[in-house]
């Protein structure tokens, strides 16, 4: 039911590569750059300074974005791009929500 | 190289296009603002460069904050900030944090005093929320205005900010792209322009700049981003995730942990000794000291530092208030030296070319010309190849319009700042005067007909505005070039030189390329 479901999804995006990858590498790429930013301090070590894990997402946001924008345009398959990014971008925002720990 | 199919050639190139075409002309006017604003400091002091010399912060000022500390109430000893202004004078402001009334936001509180840095005497003294009034925070209006227009595009904190950080990716986007699409990336390097093929030509002239000026793109658009978001989103951000958006826990953290609070009365170290102290321990100028709790036993002494040579960062020694003991090196970020930190610190110095003295600047400031022109060349060859759209040849006039607006209302706002000086109101004029600038070129290109006559004009404007600006600096009482070379200002001789050299150049390619068939490449007409 869910493998049917999900071929299903990704035949649709397949249907429509240009607008899935726009979507994906539009608000596609923020979410996942707010996910990752977000998410970051949970998982990263804290460094000696106890600021590492802060000041990398807060350093590297530019290049998280950048990642997840040009991923999507560069990938083969639009479908699998958004499985990846979805799959991603929900993982971490699990993990905010719990707050890991 | 990364070579792309054509599949992904395309789609690249629709995201170079368009990321350009939708913001470029913003774009253009946050790298033009900071290209200039690389020398915002060097400008604001020469251009209100009187014959006091800055010098280092050393010596005599502890008697100062002894002598003055006795005249402001006790509650402003909280935090004493000592620094020398761009006119040479010793500024002291003795502080507190308050609610600004006007904001509901923290704000400094307290007295400013200004001081004659040979002699001692007060030559002002201001009381309250003293930064409200742009005369006492900032020596020269220009040189803040060209931070201002550049940091936020005088939209203000924070929405300017955030636009900025927009703009930032958006360049970082094109930079990829540009990066991406580039097939022989060492070739581009020397491709040389091919005479009478006008499409081919412009094309190639693009190339060749972008490719030189590409590695500084991409870093200037990610250290640009990083400043426009980090503290109007990131940071929020992960401060709402990291702890549950407690502000002042996430700032403690960042920062440094107060200090324990020990209010007992306490007789103060001598400032001189600590200045000495410091620049012994890494020689180099002091730029600042703060003084928290003057006057306690927890009282500390905090010395800010110019990078030393050879060195990147900006740097603080930190002392104990009473006794002088050394406490370390306080790092910008946390409380002992980190990666993360050092990551941190790295990103002023990339943004500002401010590492290697005069020569690092004029690197990012050649260098930040060269994607000026890389924006300016790829928007108008975009408009080319749809040059049979009549929406796309009015998009040519704007930007002409913006192309040479920015550098004409820039030197507008000089011009202004400088004639407003009798009047003591540059902080109104000169924004103001570059309000008019842009203004003016908005109006040259709406009623204009030729595209060719309209940058010829632009260009006899911006050329003339740029050999005037010395003569009415000189006549509005600043330095001469004379006092300057006697007193070695190496502030007043670079800019003046650089003015005359470009404002000369503009004149001389003009008049050489009136007769050259390079140059005469048929323009775009807005008549149809």
């Amino acid at each position: 039911m869910i493998a049917r479901q999900l071929a299903a999804t990704a035949a649709a995006i397949r249907a429509r590569p240009v607008l899935a990858r726009w979507l994906l590498a539009g608000p596609g790429a923020v979410a996942l750059a707010v996910a990752t930013v977000m998410a970051a301090p949970l998982w990263l070590p804290e460094g000696t300074a106890g600021i590492d894990h802060l000041v990398w997402p807060l350093v590297l946001a530019p290049l998280a974005w950048a990642i997840a924008c040009f991923y999507p345009l560069l990938a083969s398959d639009p479908a699998r791009a958004a499985g990846i990014m979805g799959v991603l971008t929900g993982v971490q925002a699990v993990l905010i929500a719990t707050g890991f720990f | 190289m990364i070579t792309l199919d054509q599949a992904r050639m395309k789609r690249i190139t629709a995201v170079h296009g368009w990321s350009s075409v939708v913001l470029g002309l913003l774009l253009y006017v946050v790298v033009f603002t900071g290209t200039v604003a690389v020398l915002a400091h060097e400008i604001g002091h020469w251009s209100v460069g009187g014959p006091k010399v800055t010098a280092p912060l050393e010596g005599l000022v502890d008697q100062h904050v002894r002598r003055l500390s006795r005249e402001v109430p006790p509650r402003y000893h909280e935090d004493i900030s000592v620094w020398h202004d761009e006119e040479g004078d010793l500024r002291i402001f003795f502080h507190a944090h308050a609610t600004h009334p006007d904001t509901a936001e923290e704000a400094d509180l307290g007295v400013l005093y200004e001081l004659d840095a040979a002699t001692g005497d007060v030559l002002a003294r201001q009381e309250g929320f003293v930064f409200d009034d742009p005369n006492v925070a900032t020596e020269s209006a220009l040189g803040a205005f060209l931070i201002d227009i550049h940091v936020n595009l005088y939209l203000g904190y924070p929405w300017g900010d955030l636009l900025v950080g927009i703009l930032g990716l958006a360049m970082l986007a094109a930079a990829v792209s540009g990066f991406l699409m580039h097939k022989h990336l060492i070739r581009d390097m020397f491709v040389a322009e091919r005479a009478g093929a006008r499409l081919v030509s412009a094309r190639d002239r693009h190339v060749l700049a972008s490719t030189w000026s590409l590695p500084f793109a991409i870093i200037l658009a990610f250290t640009g981003a990083f400043y426009g978001l980090a503290w109007t989103v990131t940071m929020p951000l992960i401060t709402e995730a990291a702890f549950g958006g407690d502000e002042d826990a996430a700032a403690a953290r960042m920062w440094e942990a107060p200090v324990a609070e020990d209010t007992r009365p306490a007789q103060m170290a001598n400032i001189d000794y600590i200045l000495v102290d410091s620049v012994a321990r890494t020689p180099g100028a002091v730029y600042s000291v703060d003084l928290v709790n003057w006057g306690r036993a927890d009282a500390r002494v905090i010395v800010w530092r110019k990078p030393s040579d050879g060195g990147l960062f900006w740097f603080a020694h930190e002392f104990d208030g009473v006794t002088r003991a050394f406490l370390g090196q306080k790092p910008s970020l946390g409380t002992v030296p980190s990666v993360g930190g050092t990551l941190y610190d790295l990103m002023w110095p990339l943004h500002v070319g401010d590492f290697a003295g005069w020569l690092s600047k004029f690197v990012w400031v050649g260098l930040g010309g060269a994607t000026c022109f890389v924006i300016i060349s790829g928007l108008r060859l975009w408009v080319r190849r749809r040059s049979e759209d009549r929406l796309w040849r009015r998009y040519h006039f704007a930007i002409l319009a913006v192309g040479w607006g920015v550098p004409l209302g820039m030197l507008l706002a000089a011009h202004a700042f400088f004639l407003s000086l009798p009047a003591g109101d540059p902080f109104f004029w000169t924004p103001a005067g570059f309000l008019i600038g842009a203004i003016a070129s908005i109006a040259m290109a709406a009623r204009a007909s030729d595209a060719s006559k309209l940058r010829r004009r632009f260009a006899i404007l911006v050329a003339s505005m740029l050999l005037a600006l010395p003569l009415v600096r000189h006549f509005m009482g600043g330095l001469s070039i004379a006092e300057a070379l006697i007193m070695s200002r190496a502030d007043v001789l670079a800019i003046e030189i650089l003015l005359l050299a470009i404002g000369s150049g503009m004149l001389i390619a003009m008049t050489r390329g009136a007769g050259d068939h390079r140059t005469t490449e048929p323009e775009l007409t807005n008549s149809t």
